[in-house]
């Protein structure tokens, strides 16, 4: 596969969520748009769900995720501020449903409340959009007699520890106690297919139910159980398949009239995967490339009012041209942020990123306070463009989104994807319009 | 009512649990071993694994180095399987280097201790990232070796052999009376539930806490706990062990895990610390990187996975530093010195010594309590323990068996012996891999629960690996929680605390390290996973809380 084109309208750098949402957005507007990136970065590593802010700055459940950005919003130096605070989230979620729909994939929420949804280890965990395939799981609606579905032979989800570990949450507020009303039971059925040998892998189960025979025989276990004894719902963990997932949730649900739903991975991640590949399946559709994964950036320079880029593809050097570029690196898993000479640098734009002295990570694994680290990024203006240390842009037609922002905590906050969306969203939106209006004002 | 114990033996580390296995073997099964933490949760399980074969101080200390060379025999003889399948590799790298050479050959003629000289030219080609300047280069015997493992068989012998061990117990109060130890008082450290025991004599092998034990009973010894400082890089640097020869300094030596994917840089010494306040420093880590740089130029590339310190129960009244304080074993008889009968400590030594101290001590102890009986203790083999020749047929058989890497089967076969094909047909339902990182089976996980008396997660990973690798429990943790939660019967929400102190102990030695390292991107994988993915809700501090708006 070539490079593509070397002059575009827009080149995105970074292919995770955060990038892939802003090169959409620049499609939507009727740019050209190349999307280059490393690796794969670290939105492979989610549960498939949508956060955006799920704990409020004391630690508190949020129900109300716009409460809570607004709680986080008070602190003037926070990024949900540069992103408008509430105003531009409903635009960007419904942008991001209309992509993943487009992609193959369906997902379900709002911000007005969000769901809370059990997890393969039987902990709960507040979102605002899930797959189509977990949302049944939402315990704001669940009641009756749930059976959670194991298999032998994979070991990687235990039902009887998951149950176990529902049926002792306490409630979860004083008001609120979601999953009150439910019998959690545990169900292993053995599949032939993933009992014939001792151990089957996510991976492995997943790919064994993309195939037809295999999900007939799933369902035709399940029906069977469900004559001989009554139940409300089954939950089962997230490999149900890589690419038929949604069509086997929607099947079982109508074959055997009850809600069904996936819980949410750890690692490795199925449903992470699947929103991946259902925005890079969009992209696809709607440009005919494919993001570009094999792209080094070594240099990222301003040229003649334009962005040139030269990185290392393939072992050979290549230059870059666009009008417009825009930054979505990711943080320090994804590579966006890397450690060396005892500062945090910004990939590609090679900025330095001055650390306190009091360092990167408390001693304590989970403070109440956030760990440093997490909350530093590039920071930028209420436009997404990446500012230096006196407050000016780094540079003229650059924007960024994602990971690589400063100025919040994905973990702390439990806002993670929800501000890659909106940020990503943004920064499509800006370098549009700034292509639109075509003199680097925004 | 009070149990009673011929003998008390404080300290479940290698020496610790060495005396209590020579004390079973001499007949006397009636003895106790207490340990605050788990076994060679301290010092031993914090050494820089370098099982030391003479070559490190033939030149500076020959009568430790005697010892050593014949201990190393023993254990090869004894516990293969606690050994890893590599030698030591001596590298001169420059002019002094050349120098220290003809002392170390002279040296080691003189007492008989095994080298070979090697090809530096063969060296370098096998091992591409030394130096491209080795002059000369010897192999020993010294090797790399797991101290948990060597601590646990020596602990499972002497169980075997009548002895009781009761882990997570810490002594209290040491009584005496009429000149006589008579009772000891105990506290359960997992419950909080207090015992005593009544004894005839008591062992203190705490380690660099021996003066902490003889606090208890009013007695002040002479402790200079020495802090040593380990770095753990993310991949294996070289086949061998390798030292630079030269006179004994920081950072000597590079020890890669046997069948793991990491290396130790080991270590330093000269600062003086209180046992559970030895923190490492950054500085330390730079300078033996700076030491090791001539033999490892590359050294400042690698990757640091962790760090972290253990301390040397070294003990002499007297200003000298760590280094000139002789790592000689002391026995100090409380009889002689203080007028207390019934009480001896055993301290200093290197590991590779620790049966020889626990002789040195289980000699007193039988001429005190009139028992004339010879130590055997060089002769009798551990358990498990399995000559190299087997161990790759026996990982053949058990990956066919199984459907299991070959890798990690010749791995389960090296570590435990001839034990490893119970522990598969044991709990066949766990044959599976539930460690990647490290090749752990989840087996083994059962056998440490179940025959090995691990009591939390990092019982088990001490005994069996888990977590010790580059994902330090990103991956393998919920998994093996999971084995826990059901083999210990635990509640849910006592195995997730459980999880949260093994990311805590986890967390210690990544949180600091310097950003040159890898660690980060680790570091915030463990927050994903655990505060983002697991959402676990003993971490959120208003959890159990209200969940509404706070103002």
């Amino acid at each position: 596969m070539t490079l593509g084109k070397k002059e575009t309208d827009i080149i995105v750098i970074g292919s995770g969520v955060g990038g892939l949402i802003a090169g959409l957005t620049a499609l939507e507007h009727g740019h050209e748009v190349q999307i280059i990136s490393k690796g794969k970065g670290a939105s492979i590593m989610s549960a498939g769900v949508i956060d955006v802010c799920g704990y409020y700055p004391k630690g508190d459940l949020c129900l109300e995720p716009m409460k809570g950005i607004k709680a986080w919003g008070k602190d003037s130096r926070h990024l949900f501020n540069n992103l408008g605070l509430g105003k531009n989230i409903n635009a960007g979620l419904d942008f991001f449903k209309k992509q993943v729909a487009t992609g193959g994939l369906s997902y379900v929420g709002n911000t007005e409340k969000n769901m809370l949804l059990p997890t393969i280890l039987g902990t709960i965990k507040p979102t605002c959009l899930a797959p189509y395939t977990a949302a049944d799981g939402d315990l704001g609606n669940i009641e009756g007699r749930v059976g959670l579905v194991g298999f032998k032979h994979f070991p990687e989800f235990s039902p009887s520890l998951a149950t176990a570990s529902l049926k002792e949450q306490f409630s979860l507020t004083d008001t609120y106690n979601p999953g009150k009303n439910v019998n959690w039971e545990p169900i292993t059925l053995d599949l032939a297919e993933v009992s014939k040998r001792p151990y089957a892998s996510p991976m492995e189960v997943a790919e064994m139910f993309d195939r037809q025979e295999v999900f007939e025989i799933l369902l035709d276990k399940l029906s069977c159980l469900l004559k001989e004894d009554r139940w409300d719902c089954i939950g089962l963990p997230p490999v149900m398949g890589f690419l038929r997932a949604e069509e086997n949730i929607r099947n079982l649900k109508s074959e055997l009239a009850m809600p069904v739903f996936e819980l949410l991975p750890l690692s490795p991640s199925i449903p992470g995967f699947r929103l991946l590949h259902s925005l890079e399946e969009c992209y696809h559709l709607k440009s005919g490339r494919r993001s570009e994964q094999n792209f080094s950036v070594i240099s990222l320079k301003s040229r003649n009012g334009k962005i040139e880029l030269t990185g290392l593809f393939r072992g050979k050097e290549h230059k870059l041209v666009a009008n417009c570029c825009i930054l979505a690196t990711g943080g320090y898993i994804g590579g966006g942020l890397q450690p060396g000479s005892g500062k945090i640098m910004v990939s590609v734009l090679e900025h330095i990123l001055e650390i306190s002295p009091d360092g990167l990570f408390q001693e304590q694994f989970f403070p109440a306070d956030g760990h440093r680290a997490l909350g530093m990024g590039l920071g930028v203006n209420n436009n997404l463009q990446p500012l230096d240390s006196d407050g000016g842009l780094l540079l003229p037609n650059l924007f960024a989104a994602g990971d690589v922002l400063g100025g919040y905590d994905f973990v702390r906050e439990l806002s993670g994807f929800g501000v890659a969306i909106v940020s990503g969203f943004l920064a499509g939106e800006n370098a549009s319009i700034i292509l639109e209006q075509g003199d680097g004002s925004v | 009512m009070a149990k009673e114990f011929e003998v008390v033996v404080v300290g479940g580390g290698t020496t610790g649990t060495a005396v209590v296995r020579d004390l079973a073997m001499r007949g006397i099964k009636n003895v106790l071993l207490l340990e605050k933490e788990d076994l060679a949760a301290g010092t031993s399980g914090r050494c820089h694994s370098n099982l030391h074969g003479g070559g490190r101080y033939i030149v500076s200390d020959i009568e430790t180095a005697k010892e050593c060379l014949h201990e190393n025999r023993i254990l090869r003889r004894i516990a293969p399987h606690t050994i890893d399948p590599t030698d030591g590799l001596y590298l001169a790298v420059d002019e002094e280097g050349l120098e220290y050479t003809e002392e170390f050959i002279k040296n080691a003629d003189a007492i008989g201790m095994y080298y070979r000289e090697l090809d530096p030219k063969e060296v370098m080609g096998e091992e591409p990232l030394l130096s491209r300047n080795v002059l000369r280069a010897l192999e020993t015997h010294d090797a790399g070796f797991d101290p948990f493992r060597l601590s646990v068989s020596q602990a499972i012998d002497a169980q075997r052999r009548g002895a009781t061990i009761w882990i997570h117990h810490e002594v209290t109060k040491i009584n005496v009376s009429g000149g006589k130890v008579t009772t000891l008082e105990i506290r359960d450290n997992l419950t909080g539930a207090e015992k005593t025991v009544h004894t005839r004599f008591v062992v203190n092998a705490a380690g660099p806490w021996s003066g902490r034990v003889c606090a208890t009973a009013g007695i002040d010894i002479p402790m200079k706990p020495d802090k040593g400082t380990c770095v753990v890089y993310n991949f294996r640097l070289a086949r061998p062990m390798v030292h630079i020869l030269r006179m004994p300094t920081d950072g000597d030596a590079l020890v890669s895990m046997g069948y793991q994917s990491t290396t130790i840089l080991g270590t330093t010494s000269g600062e003086i610390v209180e046992p559970d306040q030895a923190q490492p420093t950054l500085a330390e880590v730079e300078r033996m990187e700076a030491c090791i740089a001539p033999a490892f130029p590359m050294i400042k590339q690698a990757k640091r996975l962790r760090y972290f310190s253990g301390v040397r129960p070294l003990c002499q009244a007297g200003p000298a530093t760590g280094r000139e304080i002789s790592r000689r074993l002391i026995l100090i008889d409380h009889n002689e010195v203080h007028g207390v009968e019934g009480f001896i400590t055993i301290t200093g030594g290197k590991f590779a010594t620790a049966r020889l101290m626990a002789k040195v001590a289980v000699d007193r102890v039988c001429t005190h309590l009139g028992i004339d009986k010879q130590c055997n203790t060089h002769l009798e083999l551990l358990p498990g323990a399995e000559t190299r020749d087997n161990v790759e047929k026996k990982g053949r058989e058990l990956a066919k068996k199984y459907y299991l890497p070959f890798y990690a089967t010749q791995k389960l076969a090296a570590r435990y012996g001839s034990e490893a094909d119970d522990i598969l047909s044991q709990y066949p339902e766990q044959a599976y891999i539930v460690c990647q990182c490290c090749q752990v089976m989840a087996a083994e996980v059962v056998h440490a629960i179940r025959k090995e008396g691990a009591c939390t997660i990092n019982d088990i990973r001490r005994r069996t690996r888990i977590g010790m690798g580059t994902c330090q429990g990103a991956n393998c943790l919920p998994k093996v929680a999971a084995i826990y939660q059901k083999y210990k019967g635990s509640t849910p929400q006592d195995t997730r605390k459980e999880m949260i102190n093994f990311l805590q102990q986890r967390w210690k030695g990544i949180f600091a390290l310097d950003i040159q390292s890898n660690s980060i991107s680790h570091a915030v994988r463990l927050q994903a996973v655990y505060g983002v993915l697991a959402n676990l809700p003993e971490l959120r501090p208003g959890y159990c809380g209200k969940g509404g708006e706070e103002e």
